[in-house]
């Protein structure tokens, strides 16, 4: 019985995501003892409304930084995307067909990332700060600064359409998180990812095209923030030319609380939407206990340090507790 | 050693869940103010330095809640909804875009909760948004305005070439402003080109100074914010003599207060910061207490020049003007 229970435990202490979820939980139960209001059932929609958007673009940060690379264009191409599906309906293109293929170029975009780091061998940091620039530059210079008018003639409830205090999108992300986990943890190519990540030229020498798997993951990368950035222009019904501005810092900040290191080949699926919630927990929280702004970076700061002084402390337990 | 640890937290947790929740309790009104300015916008120092004596002087309890990003309007409507479920006894916000806060401020007043808007408004005024009433500036006629003032030296006949700088592409203030500026240098018939240069000062000194070695036809930079005070600088790196460009722009933060002392901007439009941020509360607080009526106020379009500015720079150093 009693060794039952100490097994338990020790499964539950060896959880890659177990640091974080006990940070979420400590802030959560600080603002509800500071503010109830914190847990009412608006603000629990609130938070609920605006976490598919982070949490969508962090889930491929995690991914292609799992197999050993960044990107940091992801805010800029949350805003190209529905910026260009935005442009292509008022040039005349159906609603439908006019988000598929705004969804395709940021796929491109993506793949263009991608060619670019592996073709000529440089750092990932590099391609993606200057696509950052790039198309962030690129999305001010199609809108001249206005931005296009939402188009009418577009369905949103797909998406964002809202079911009690919940919205479409919240659903999204829990089928994206499903289908991510499954392809990590249960698929040859989750295993690809963790061997390109974790040791490239040992894996090449397994027989894995490294690059392709790299290739492939900024791909999904690029798509998921865009894909991301249609569900906060639905939500909002604008387009704006400064949607997701600094938003890569938040996605890769979810990612490192979750667990995920920054050199690739580790990091879990769960452990960033644990990491997207404390994020956008303590933003949210801050305002309900009615505390000046200022303190968000200094709260985020500290959970990033904690995360990951926490995640190689619970790593070096757990390699004791195995043996 | 690790029962302390925990017992420490725990005596941590309850210390803050008091003093938050027991200043919350003592004062009479909650309100929030919420902007779409970045936390390193100088500008909004005088805004909350306004609207923090206010709330001082009524025992009001007042916040205001800034995003992180500039312009992320996104965040912003966000903290409103957030304030929302929170349900404080009054709201003032800026209003930067036409359309997205227009559900949100008909739900508060719905529930009960005055909203006043300060500093940016619906372009639509009253007839586009429930706020009860705006404090701050006319934007467009302050951006006409300024143009006018700038170039009332210029010989007749003679046409310049301007350099617009606008800090805030798509925002709705900025945009407001440059649209009466354009319009005035249009009208006039001199010529001119929109700058990005967005609201970091020092990423605008380089954008403007790169501007004017590129173009050195131009004659005068009009900024729609402050950076009127990177255009100085850069004019000052460049070799240019005190008052050989015309320049002027937005708002009284101390780098453009120096460079008025220095000749190189001739002037600047104040729209009075302090009374965007006092005015609101003193007006929630009238309203709550005595069931008065929200009021309009155009918080101006006060020049700044040499003549003036001594007066201005001792005030501002008390974050006033």
């Amino acid at each position: 019985m009693a060794q039952g229970l100490v097994n338990v435990l020790k499964k539950i202490i060896l959880l890659r995501e177990i640091s974080s979820l006990i940070m979420l939980l400590v802030v959560v139960l600080v603002f509800f003892a500071i503010s109830p209001l914190f847990l009412s059932q608006e603000n629990v929609a609130i938070i609920l409304e605006i976490i598919p958007e982070l949490g969508i673009v962090a889930l491929g940060v995690t991914m292609l930084m799992i197999s050993g690379e960044f990107d940091l264009s992801v805010g800029s191409v949350f805003a190209f995307c529905p910026i260009m599906m935005t442009m292509f309906v008022t040039w005349g293109f159906p609603p439908l067909l006019s988000v598929i293929i705004a969804l395709l170029m940021t796929m491109l975009l993506g793949a263009l990332n991608g060619f670019i780091t592996l073709t000529f061998g440089i750092p990932s940091f590099i391609t993606t700060l200057g696509a950052m620039l790039i198309w962030r530059g690129a999305v001010l210079l199609i809108t001249g600064g206005w931005p296009p008018p939402f188009p009418a003639e577009m369905s949103t409830g797909i998406l964002v359409g809202r079911l009690g205090i919940l919205r479409a999108s919240i659903f999204w992300y829990g089928a994206i998180t499903v289908l991510l986990w499954f392809v990590l943890e249960r698929t040859d190519f989750g295993n690809w990812i963790f061997a390109t990540g974790g040791n490239q030229p040992s894996a090449r020498a397994m027989g894995i095209d490294t690059h392709r798997v790299k290739f492939t993951n900024f791909m999904l990368c690029s798509l998921l923030a865009g894909f991301a950035g249609l569900i906060q222009s639905f939500r909002l019904a604008t387009t704006l030319p400064s949607m997701g501005t600094g938003l890569e810092m938040d996605a890769i900040a979810a990612t490192v609380i979750g667990g995920t290191a920054l050199s690739g080949g580790v990091g879990t699926v769960i452990g960033t939407v644990i990491g997207a919630f404390l994020i956008r927990v303590i933003d949210n929280g801050l305002v309900i206990i009615r505390a000046p702004s200022y303190w968000f970076r200094v709260f985020i700061g500290i959970a990033i340090i904690l995360a990951v002084i926490l995640n190689s402390f619970v790593r070096e337990r757990a390699k004791k507790l195995r043996c | 050693m690790r029962k302390k640890l925990a017992l420490l937290g725990l005596v941590g947790i309850l210390v803050l869940g008091i003093m938050f929740g027991g200043v919350a309790l003592a004062a009479e009104y909650q309100f929030t103010f919420l902007t779409h300015a970045g936390e390193e916008n100088s500008f909004w120092a005088a805004v909350y330095r306004g609207a923090q004596d206010a709330a001082d002087q009524l025992g009001v309890d007042f916040v205001m809640i800034r995003v992180k990003e500039e312009g992320d309007l996104a965040a912003q409507l966000t903290n409103f909804k957030t304030t929302l479920a929170q349900k404080p006894d009054g709201i003032i916000t800026t209003i930067p875009d036409p359309v997205m806060f227009d559900e949100v401020i008909q739900e508060a007043i719905d529930m009960g909760i005055p909203v006043i808007c300060s500093n940016t408004d619906d372009p639509e005024g009253a007839e586009g948004n429930a706020r009860l009433s705006y404090i701050g500036q006319d934007l467009e006629q302050a951006g006409y305005f300024l143009a006018k003032e700038l170039t009332k030296d210029v010989p007749e006949g003679e046409k310049y070439h301007f350099v617009v700088s606008v800090g805030g592409p798509g925002l709705v203030w900025a945009e407001q402003r440059a649209k009466g500026i354009t319009t005035y240098l249009e009208e006039a018939g001199h010529t001119y080109e929109r700058l990005d240069t967005t609201m970091k000062m020092d990423v605008a000194q380089s954008r403007i100074q790169a501007y004017l070695q590129s173009h050195p036809e131009t004659k005068g930079v009009i900024t729609v914010e402050y950076n009127h005070a990177s255009a100085a600088k850069a004019a000052k790196n460049l070799g240019y003599e005190p008052g050989e460009l015309l320049i002027g722009g937005f708002d009284l933060i101390p780098e453009v207060l120096a460079e008025i002392k220095s000749g190189y901007i001739n002037l600047t439009i104040d729209q009075q910061p302090y009374l965007q941020g006092y005015l609101p509360v003193i007006q929630l607080c009238l309203m709550k207490e005595y069931a008065l009526s929200a009021w309009d106020v155009n918080t101006g379009n006060a020049v700044v020049d040499a003549s003036n500015v001594d007066r201005v720079l001792e005030l501002s150093q008390k974050r006033v003007r």
